[in-house]
């Protein structure tokens, strides 16, 4: 019993970590109907900008945040500017190839520079029991951490008045643009932010897991799907799905096998859009214009 | 006040403006009327800002504002209500209607236009908390006049304001664009509802195919025989 | 071979790994074709094959290709094959099984190749070796070990390296060679959901079983699974004394790292891919403290003390430059269907197809290749002896410890010592 318990407990702190990786996602997809394919390897980029300070300069991986976020955060406004600005039509589908190729630059330039191989992000190694069983502190460290950006998060979007732009681009965004809202810039800095928690939610990743540059790949479809249950735009709703999709995960490749955990998962992500085809969280409302 | 000259413009390939001319005085309310097409609701994403004209000027007390990005059109009195259902639905009926005050950077004037246009329109006051996704057409039409009034505007852009809303409702709505014009603004408005809209106007303008057919009083308009026979005959819905 | 493709940059590179690899055949194909032979009076042996220049496999069908020069551009130094100058003819099959059966058609009537080497992988080399059947060659290749490479029951193939289901054989031989009061009675098996670590795994159970191993957790998981923690925690919760996994690095280190937070010391912890990845290795799991007495599964490492593998390495990195550990284990299995072939045709004198294959399948004949020895198993379709070597961490180094004949003295330490 108490062996599920802490998978269930497993589950919640991974979870926590994903919600983080996913609600840049979320986000952009919300302001500017761009479904980012390059979230993924944004992630595993900011998991090797860590591991370089961390490496190098011997820097805290924490302090490291400093550096690695508003980095991506420059890169994120960059690759908003240069690429997507420039979709005026279809943004969806061409969203999709673009932010593909960018993922595919991100990824091949990681495997030049750091070659195809698994690196881990030097963690402290101390661990605390739960139900019994030794845990890793870190990994009680960066879930700590991914609920403190997330309720960051949630009150840059709910008390102030960028988030309040923010939250009236995603509901409507003629009537934003018509009542004075930058709808361009409010993209730029979405996007932007996107890509920064990207990154810290990359140090999450890495501090609990080895990875390499093609780790990406498996993270991206991961968290499209998270995004797909909690609903497209929805903040509470990347929480939700990610705690969902590894909770669930857990407990069913420790109460089955787990060859059935993602079988289980897309069965209920089935059965859940049958009856909420707009995801647990989603507005199709909300989208219109 | 307002002034559109040759203003061509569209979406994509074709232009659905061909050389748009029209004078808007100040102090009136002026009613676009036409078919399906015409461009009608172009003309006023031209003047907002939403559309970038491709030729042409649009003058504003003197001033060319052709091209500027809604932001800076807002700043200078020019504020459009759009077409169809245009609050943020997740947020309060509050939340909408003090947004509406986004480009104020005080915020004590902000409170102070809130107070006078829940004077004005009471149902900001009385659903504050409501999300606004759960009023009524009628309501939120109103609330979406409201929130246009928070910037004080000298000029307001109505896109068909009258869509989709009960005959009651649609008497509520006109009512409120005659109490928006008696405070002084300029009232430009988009009907598809013909009659309706030239009864609460003082000029009527007829487009078709892009360009400007006619300016006239609107009682001139409303007796126009081959205006009335084209747009005004069929449309006997009560108004 | 490949056991596990590495997915992403394989692909995202794959356009610039087809460039750089038809680049190396052109320069290679020079350096080839000025090689000195000394009996140039004779006409040379043409040795055919088709490779993945292009496509999904293009960059092992490179490494494929890169064995099978070394040891042409070696053998033509050293006086040819029977004195005799060996060129290679090489055709493109754009990891397409049905170009390769026509790159093969062409290797054998339009450019009357005199014997075939093997394509790159199990997909393409059971249709190759069907075309040399048809035309009574035979096929040596090394870069092809998947089952169903045997199960076309095509005698004119030759796979000179281990089948890959056979990864774990020479380990489950070790720990069923030990006395039956020291040997553990309880293992834990997990593994991929693939073709390939899934039946190295099963085989290694059924041996191991057979020998009184009783299965006490069996877990097989997805490709895409990147969370570990419940499949590690199954295990330790099994307190099984035998843990067997088909890994990858990244698996195999969320194993180390949560066995260790859970205090849980298996007698013996073995994986098929990971810890034989040295500074890799030790730097996703912490060190080398971290990985005393792990095992790791290996056919073959530019350090295995084999014949002609220092000289192997040798000519590799003066060839293409880098270290020897950047050699793909492709390289050496196509090197060792070259070794496989010249030793048949020095002990026979000829470069008959049919004398050829009769010495090859005789079980009693042993070749020497840079992955071990090997010989042809009776009625195993093409299956060498080929084995896979037990590596294991001790101080600080990757030792060899089994079969005997390769650890030299190097026993295995067992059991395990416990963590740090």
């Amino acid at each position: 019993m108490s062996f599920i318990l802490y998978a269930i407990m497993i589950g919640i702190l991974d979870g926590g970590i994903y919600a983080l990786m996913a609600c840049g996602l979320t986000l952009v997809f919300g302001v500017m109907e761009v479904i980012n394919v390059a979230q993924g390897s944004l992630v595993i980029l900011g998991a090797y900008m860590s591991y370089v300070l961390a490496s190098t300069l011997h820097l805290n991986l924490y302090l490291g945040l400093l550096i690695t976020m508003p980095a991506t955060f420059l890169l994120g406004m960059a690759i908003e500017w240069a690429f997507l600005r420039r979709l005026r039509v279809d943004r969806i589908a061409l969203s999709i190839l673009v932010t593909y190729g960018v993922s595919l630059a991100i990824e091949g330039g990681l495997g030049m520079i750091f070659g195809d191989t698994y690196v881990a992000l030097p963690a402290p190694s101390g661990t605390f029991t739960l139900f019994g069983y030794a845990t890793p502190d870190i990994k009680l460290y960066v879930f700590l951490m991914a609920c403190a950006f997330l309720a960051g998060l949630y009150v840059l979007l709910y008390r102030t008045t960028f988030g309040a732009a923010l939250r009236a681009t995603v509901q409507n965004r003629t009537a934003a643009q018509l009542i004075g809202i930058n709808v361009e810039r409010i993209s730029t800095l979405t996007f932007a932010l996107g890509a920064a928690l990207a990154a810290a939610g990359g140090m999450a990743f890495g501090a609990t897991r080895s990875f390499h540059p093609g780790s990406a790949e498996d993270l991206i479809s991961r968290l499209l799907v998270i995004i797909v249950l909690g609903g497209f735009g929805s903040l509470g709703g990347a929480l939700v799905g990610a705690l969902l999709f590894l909770v669930v995960e857990d407990m069913v490749s420790v109460l089955i096998s787990p060859i059935w955990g993602p079988v289980v998962f897309f069965a209920g992500l089935i059965l859940i859009l049958l009856v909420r085809p707009q995801g647990l969280f989603g507005q199709l409302e909300a989208r219109r214009q | 006040m307002l002034e559109l000259k040759g203003v061509v413009a569209g979406y994509g390939g074709g232009d659905v403006l061909k050389g748009v001319d029209l004078v808007v005085e100040a102090g009136t309310i002026t009613c676009i009327i036409g078919p399906n097409g015409a461009g009608k609701s172009t003309v006023l994403k031209v003047i907002s800002g939403l559309l970038r004209p491709r030729r042409g000027k649009v003058l504003f007390e003197g001033e060319d504002i052709s091209g500027w990005p809604p932001a800076r059109v807002i700043s200078r009195g020019i504020v459009q209500v759009a077409q169809d259902r245009s609050l943020f639905p997740q947020m309060t009926v509050r939340e909408n209607v003090r947004l509406g005050g986004y480009t104020l950077r005080d915020r004590s004037l902000v409170e102070r236009r809130l107070a006078e246009v829940e004077e004005l329109f009471p149902i900001v006051r009385e659903r504050a908390h409501d999300r606004a996704g759960n009023l009524s057409g009628g309501q939120q039409k109103l609330v979406e006049f409201a929130r246009g009034l928070m910037l004080d505007p000298k000029v307001v852009l109505l896109d068909e304001p009258s869509m989709g809303l009960d005959p009651r409702t649609m008497r509520t709505v006109f009512e409120s664009i005659r109490t928006m014009h008696a405070a002084g603004r300029t009232v430009l408005l988009v009907e598809q509802n013909a009659r309706s809209g030239l009864n609460a106007a003082h000029r009527g303008v007829v487009m078709e195919n892009g360009v400007v057919r006619l300016v006239a009083p609107a009682h001139d308009v409303l007796a126009h025989p081959e205006i009335g026979e084209l747009y005004l005959g069929g449309a006997t819905r009560p108004a | 071979m490949a056991m596990r493709g590495i997915p992403g940059t394989v692909r995202g590179w794959g356009a610039w790994a087809a460039t750089a690899a038809v680049a190396s055949l052109l320069l290679g194909g020079g350096a080839v074709g000025a090689a000195r032979v000394r009996h140039a009076s004779q006409p040379p042996i043409i040795i055919g094959l088709s490779s993945s220049l292009t496509g999904d496999f293009s960059a092992d069908g490179k490494a494929n290709v890169q064995g099978y020069r070394l040891w042409a551009a070696y053998v033509n130094a050293h006086g040819g094959l029977l004195g005799r100058k060996v060129v290679l003819k090489i055709l493109n099959d754009n990891s397409d099984p049905s170009q390769v059966i026509t790159d093969y058609q062409s290797l054998i009537n339009q450019y009357h190749a005199n014997l075939l080497f093997g394509p790159f992988s199990t997909l393409l080399n059971p249709p190759a070796a069907s075309v040399a059947r048809r035309y009574g060659y035979m096929l040596i290749e090394g870069n092809g070990g998947g089952p169903s490479v045997f199960a076309q029951h095509n005698a004119y193939l030759f796979d000179v390296s281990s089948p890959t289901q056979n990864q774990l054989v020479a380990f489950a031989q070790w720990l069923t060679s030990l006395p039956k009061s020291e040997r553990p009675k309880t293992a834990a098996y997990a593994t991929y959901q693939d073709p390939f670590t899934q039946p190295q795994i099963d085989l290694c159970r059924k041996m191991l079983q057979a020998a009184g191993i009783k299965t006490v957790s069996y877990q097989v998981f997805p490709d895409e699974t990147t969370d570990f923690t419940p499949i590690a925690l199954k295990i330790v919760h099994s307190k099984a004394q035998v843990v067997v996994v088909g890994s990858l690095i990244n698996l195999a280190a969320a194993m180390v790292n949560t066995f260790r937070q859970q205090h849980y010391n298996p007698e013996v912890l073995s994986f098929t891919a990971g810890p034989d990845q040295g500074s890799q290795w030790l730097q996703v799991v912490g060190g080398a403290k971290m990985t005393e007495g792990i095992m790791v599964e290996i056919s073959w490492t530019p350090f295995l003390d084999t014949y002609q593998n220092a000289l192997l390495d040798h000519l590799y990195t003066s060839t293409y430059g880098g270290s020897p550990e950047s050699m793909s284990s492709d390289v050496a299995e196509t090197f060792s269907v070259g070794q496989v072939l010249q030793q048949a045709v020095e002990a026979t004198h000829s470069i008959n197809n049919a004398t050829l294959r009769a010495y090859i399948e005789n079980p009693h004949h042993v070749f020497q290749t840079v992955q071990g020895p090997v010989h042809y198993i009776a009625g195993g379709w093409g299956q060498s002896s080929a084995p896979a070597y037990i590596g294991q961490w001790q101080n600080g180094k990757l030792v060899f410890v089994y079969p005997p004949f390769i650890s030299k003295g190097a026993k295995p330490e067992f059991p395990k010592p416990n963590w740090p």
